[in-house]
Order: C-alpha cells, then sequence, then structure tokens
C-alpha cells in the first residue's frame, strides 16, 4: 500500500504543495491587505521539491520499472505512457504557472490577475491533467476531468475587471460540465453493459467474447457517448463553437495553459482507451472519427481566414490541429498511436514557442490582444520575431521544420491505411491553413507599426530550444519515435 | 432485451398516477371552499415570496450557502463511512481522516479570508 504512494508521488507533492502555498498565503495575505504572490525563495524550494519528486517517479516507472503496471486496486496505471504525457504536460505547463519566479509573471500581472491563488490553481490543474493521464477506471476519469476544470474555471474568471472574463468562464464552466455529465453518462451505461467501471477487465471481456457482442446497444450508446464528453472537451468540428469565445475572453497566460493542458491529458486518455479496453470497437467508430476530424481540420483552416484577435485565431488553429491529432488514433494501428503522440508533441512546443513571445510583448501597457499588434516586433526585436516565425512555419508545416515532418507521418499513415479521399481533402485544408499563418507573418515582418511595442524579460533560452527542436527536427525525429514506441511496448 | 423487467415499473407509474389523480378530484369534488385573502396568502416567515422585480439580495447569502453545502455533502460523506468503517479496515479510515484534514485546511483558509465573518 505505501510503496504504492509512488505511483502517484507528482500529484502527491503537488497537492501538498499547494495546500501549503494556500494556507501560507492566506496569513500574508491577512498580514498585510495588498494580496503579495508566495515570495520567490519559497516558489523556488517548491520547484526543487517537485523536481526530486517528479525525478523518483520518471526513475522507478521508467527506468527500473519496478511498479509497472497499475496500483491502487487497477484505478492508477503506471506505465511508461503515463510517463510520457505527465512529461509533457509538465513541459507545456510549467511557464505558465503564474509563480513568481516564471518569465511570465509579469504577463499575469497586466492581464488583471491579481489573486495570489492562481498559481495555486494553475497546480491544481497539472494535478488534475496527471490523474487524467494515469487514470485506469471510469470513476477516476470523471473525477479527474473535473478536478482539472474546476479550477480552470476559476482561473478563467479571475480577471475581476474584465466583462469578458467572466463571460467566458460561464461558458467554458457551462460546456465544460457537459462534456463531463457525457463522459459520466457514457461510463454509466459501459457499467451496464460490463457491471465493472475498469479499463481492463473491459480490454479482457471485449477481447474474448465473440463478435455479436459488439452489436449489443448499451455498449455502442456508452461508448458513443463517451467519445462525444471527450470530443466536447477537446473542440473537435460539431463541437467546437464553445472555445473561440472562451479563448477570447481569456488572457494570452490563460490560453497558453488551457489550449495545451487539458486537451493532452485527454488525448492520453483518448490513446489509452483506443489501445486498451475499446481496440475491438475502433473498427465499428473508426469512420466517425475520421469524417469528423477531417470536419475540424477543414473548418479549422477556413474559419481562421478572416480572425483579427489572435487567441481567436489560435482557437481555430487549435481546432485544425486536433484534429491532425485525432486522425492516426482512429486509424487504430500502433504506428497511428505513436505518430498521433509525436504530432502533439511538435504542436505543443510551436504552441509554447510562440505564446513565450506573444506573452512577453506588451503595447502600451497592454496585453498583446488583435494581430496587428505585432506590427513592427522585426524592427524593434528581430531575434523574438525570426524564433515566432519559426514556430509559426512549424504550425503551417513548411518543409524543413518539424510540422511539416509530423504532417508527412500523418499523411503516410493515412495512406498507408488506404483512406486516399480524406488525406486530397486535409491536405487541401493545411494549404489554406498556410493563408492564415502568413498573415501573422506579414504583420511581424512587413507591416509598420503606430505605437511602440516593449517587452519583459523574456525567457530566450527556452525560446532558442523550441526553435532549435523544431529547426533540426529531422536529426532526431527517429530516437523521439522509438521513444514513443518504446514507451507505448508496455501500456 | 428483456422488456418484461419494465413491468412493475409501468404498474408502479400508472398506480402513482392513479392514486395522485384521485386524491386531487376526490378533494376538488368533495372539499369545502371559502377563499379570503389571508388564507390565500402563502404562509412565509417574514419575505413577501412573490415581488414584481427581483430586489437586492446579499451576496453573502450565497456564500455562506455555498459553504453550508460544502460541510453538509461531508457529512453525507461521513455517515456511510461510520456505518461502514468496520468492514473497510484500516486504509479506509485513514482515507477518511485524510480528507478531513484537508477539508480543515480548506476550513483555515475560509476562516483566514474572512469568509465567516458577516461585517
Amino acid at each position: 500500500m505505501i510503496f504504492n504512494l509512488l505511483t502517484i508521488l507528482p500529484e502527491l507533492s503537488l497537492v501538498l504543495a499547494s495546500i501549503f502555498m494556500l494556507i501560507v498565503g492566506v496569513f500574508k495575505e491577512k498580514k498585510q491587505k495588498n494580496a503579495k504572490p508566495v515570495s520567490r525563495a519559497f516558489s523556488l524550494g517548491i520547484y526543487i521539491a517537485f523536481g526530486i519528486f517528479f525525478f523518483a517517479y520518471f526513475y522507478e516507472i521508467w527506468v527500473s520499472h519496478k511498479f509497472h503496471g497499475f496500483s491502487f486496486d487497477g484505478l492508477i496505471a503506471s506505465d511508461r505512457m503515463t510517463v510520457i504525457g505527465k512529461v509533457l504536460v509538465l513541459i507545456a505547463a510549467s511557464l505558465w504557472i503564474g509563480l513568481k519566479t516564471n518569465s511570465t509573471h509579469a504577463a499575469v500581472l497586466r492581464a488583471g490577475i491579481k489573486v495570489y491563488e492562481y498559481p495555486i490553481l494553475s497546480l491544481m490543474v497539472l494535478v488534475g491533467a496527471f490523474l487524467t493521464i494515469a487514470s485506469n477506471d471510469f470513476l477516476i476519469l470523471f473525477l479527474a476531468l473535473e478536478l482539472q476544470a474546476l479550477p480552470l474555471y476559476i482561473m478563467i474568471t479571475s480577471r475581476h475587471e474584465s466583462q469578458h472574463s467572466s463571460e467566458a468562464g460561464i461558458k467554458y464552466f457551462i460546456f465544460g460540465s457537459i462534456a463531463t455529465a457525457f463522459v459520466l453518462f457514457g461510463a454509466a451505461f459501459l457499467y451496464g453493459y460490463a457491471g465493472t467501471t475498469n479499463f481492463s477487465p473491459f480490454a479482457n471481456l471485449l477481447f474474448f467474447t465473440s463478435e455479436s457482442v459488439y452489436e449489443n446497444m448499451w455498449l455502442d450508446i456508452g461508448f458513443l457517448f463517451l467519445m462525444m464528453g471527450l470530443m466536447i472537451k477537446l473542440a473537435v468540428f460539431p463541437f467546437h463553437s464553445w472555445s473561440f469565445d472562451v479563448y477570447e475572453g481569456s488572457a494570452n497566460v490563460q490560453v497558453a495553459f488551457l489550449i495545451t493542458v487539458p486537451k493532452i491529458s485527454i488525448v492520453f486518455v483518448l490513446i489509452r482507451l483506443m489501445y486498451g479496453p475499446f481496440a475491438q470497437l475502433v473498427p465499428m467508430i473508426q469512420p466517425y472519427i475520421l469524417w469528423l476530424c477531417v470536419a475540424s481540420i477543414v473548418w479549422g483552416a477556413v474559419g481562421a481566414i478572416k480572425q483579427q484577435n489572435i487567441r481567436r485565431l489560435l482557437a481555430y488553429a487549435s481546432v485544425h490541429n486536433i484534429g491532425f491529432i485525432l486522425l492516426p488514433i482512429s486509424i487504430g494501428s500502433f504506428e497511428g498511436l505513436q505518430i498521433s503522440i509525436e504530432y502533439l508533441t511538435v504542436y505543443t512546443l510551436s504552441l509554447i514557442g510562440f505564446f513565450i513571445g506573444v506573452t512577453s510583448l506588451h503595447k502600451d501597457g497592454m496585453n498583446i490582444d488583435k494581430i496587428s499588434d505585432l506590427r513592427g516586433l522585426w524592427e524593434h526585436y528581430p531575434k523574438i520575431a525570426i524564433l515566432m516565425t519559426i514556430c509559426l512555419f512549424s504550425f503551417a508545416g513548411i518543409p524543413p521544420l518539424a510540422g511539416f515532418w509530423v504532417k508527412l507521418h500523418v499523411f503516410r499513415e493515412l495512406i498507408k491505411a488506404g483512406m486516399i479521399w480524406p488525406t486530397i481533402i486535409i491536405a487541401f485544408a493545411s494549404i489554406v491553413a498556410v493563408f492564415y499563418y502568413l498573415v501573422v507573418i506579414r504583420n511581424i515582418f512587413f507591416e509598420k507599426s503606430e505605437s511602440k511595442l516593449s517587452k519583459d524579460t523574456i525567457r530566450f533560452d527556452i525560446l532558442m530550444i523550441i526553435g532549435s527542436i523544431l529547426a533540426l527536427y529531422p536529426l532526431y525525429q527517429e530516437s523521439l519515435l522509438r521513444i514513443i514506441e518504446y514507451s507505448l511496448y508496455t501500456v | 432485451m428483456a422488456i418484461d423487467n419494465y413491468l412493475p415499473i409501468l404498474l408502479f407509474i400508472a398506480i402513482a398516477t392513479g392514486l395522485a389523480c384521485t386524491m386531487l378530484a376526490v378533494s376538488w369534488l368533495r372539499g369545502k371552499r371559502n377563499p379570503y385573502d389571508n388564507k390565500n396568502a402563502p404562509y412565509e416567515c417574514g419575505f413577501d415570496p412573490v415581488t414584481k422585480e427581483p430586489g437586492k439580495f446579499d451576496i453573502r447569502f450565497y456564500l455562506v450557502g455555498i459553504l453550508f453545502v460544502i460541510f453538509d455533502v461531508e457529512i453525507a460523506f461521513l455517515f456511510p463511512w461510520a456505518v461502514s468503517l468496520g468492514k473497510i479496515g484500516a486504509a479506509g479510515f485513514f482515507s477518511m481522516v485524510l480528507f478531513l484534514a484537508i477539508l480543515t485546511f480548506g476550513f483555515i483558509y475560509e476562516w483566514m479570508k474572512g469568509a465567516l465573518d458577516w461585517e
């Protein structure tokens, strides 16, 4: 029992840290009225402690492979795929936590987020995302989805002076609740079918029973509802419309968090479901997911053309890219899952690089809001302009960059599976998508600005690392794919 | 799919609807009616239940309501735990202790934040 705690060590340390910060912060706030965030030394201590804990977890699960399988009576999965998912979520989240040591802290303050609870809430989202990745039971999945959604609602509404903030928060709350309700409803049907909520017996049940079982109504309805709930959370095409308003109403630092962390964790849950319990059902659901993905790729490309707001544009880009992430999963092959994780990694890195640039810039003391606010970036800060352009070109899939190779892999998998028409459609759609990335690049390089851009301290080191990863991708794409393959073998 | 399993539910719905309708109908047909203003007024403690426009309602009521609900849910969680304590062993006992400890931290937070002060 006590050694099982090692499998949830990162979550445990985050929960302890957030409780500690909550109590320390509230006593500090009592002493002096202006809400001061947690001190620099303290947050550094949290970083170090969490680093040690996460390394211990990483070592035990990935390297020594001691606690392979499941813990807490099969509720929590602890295999290498959870490790790779948690590392990806951690990379995506670590810059946007909002602690005082973060370089984005100035951007957080500029957005009007003055409550000291903000970093604590983001730590709780991180706990929820970790648990979502590690969940091996429908009830844990539901709990973890709620655990990562509830702090996000509060985070989005935490800009007291902005009206858009509460509007976005309410919209996100309503759609998030509907999504988790769908997940729970589907899980209830699946429980009615199988008599268990755990994923592992499901895999055995579907694997060893005869073909006619798949035509069971409860199983189909349950699986469909589950998928719909997760797709609302991912903003796949027919369920995407919440994401534009929510992203537009949030601050840039919040969108950087919101666009990556929940989506990565839910993609990993989807991979676990498609690879484990419902592997036998993939042929049944494949056409639906396939055409929904194609539709969201097309919609995300076409709808983004007229957008002026940078966060709205990224919301469309997210709808576009999530189609590319789910397409290889829908094929149902082992390579498809690897390529999905590969695409997710590259997409996340490009997003982080772009957001490092966007959040560190400001114009007249305001955060970057419109695409036209980026005008004059090339004149004032050419280094940031070049690195952000690398990220944008990687989104667009321009050849030497990482985005091109991962798109190529998606196309290769689709053609290998014999899906010619979807491939042609998404190829045309991604040509359309290049256009709006080029609009941003035109604003960065060729337009003159009326007012001057300024910048905070920017994490050039991280931006350089991301830029070089995206630029030199062919050098290590084989090893990245091998790591992903290695991690998936143990699921 | 076995549809006859649902026969008791159908019977239950039919009987419940029939019984409710009968009771309402009998009291409507046989009851004496003598309405006057005081009798028609709903019995409430101090409030006028129906007003034209929504009046000002202090936000602190919501806060107290939410805090009440949290601790009410905790009580609802404690009862089944207390009943089944003999079966769930030490792990179950300490899980609840952990839950209560986290809740206590939340209580400290809300106290220090001033959520319990009315002024």
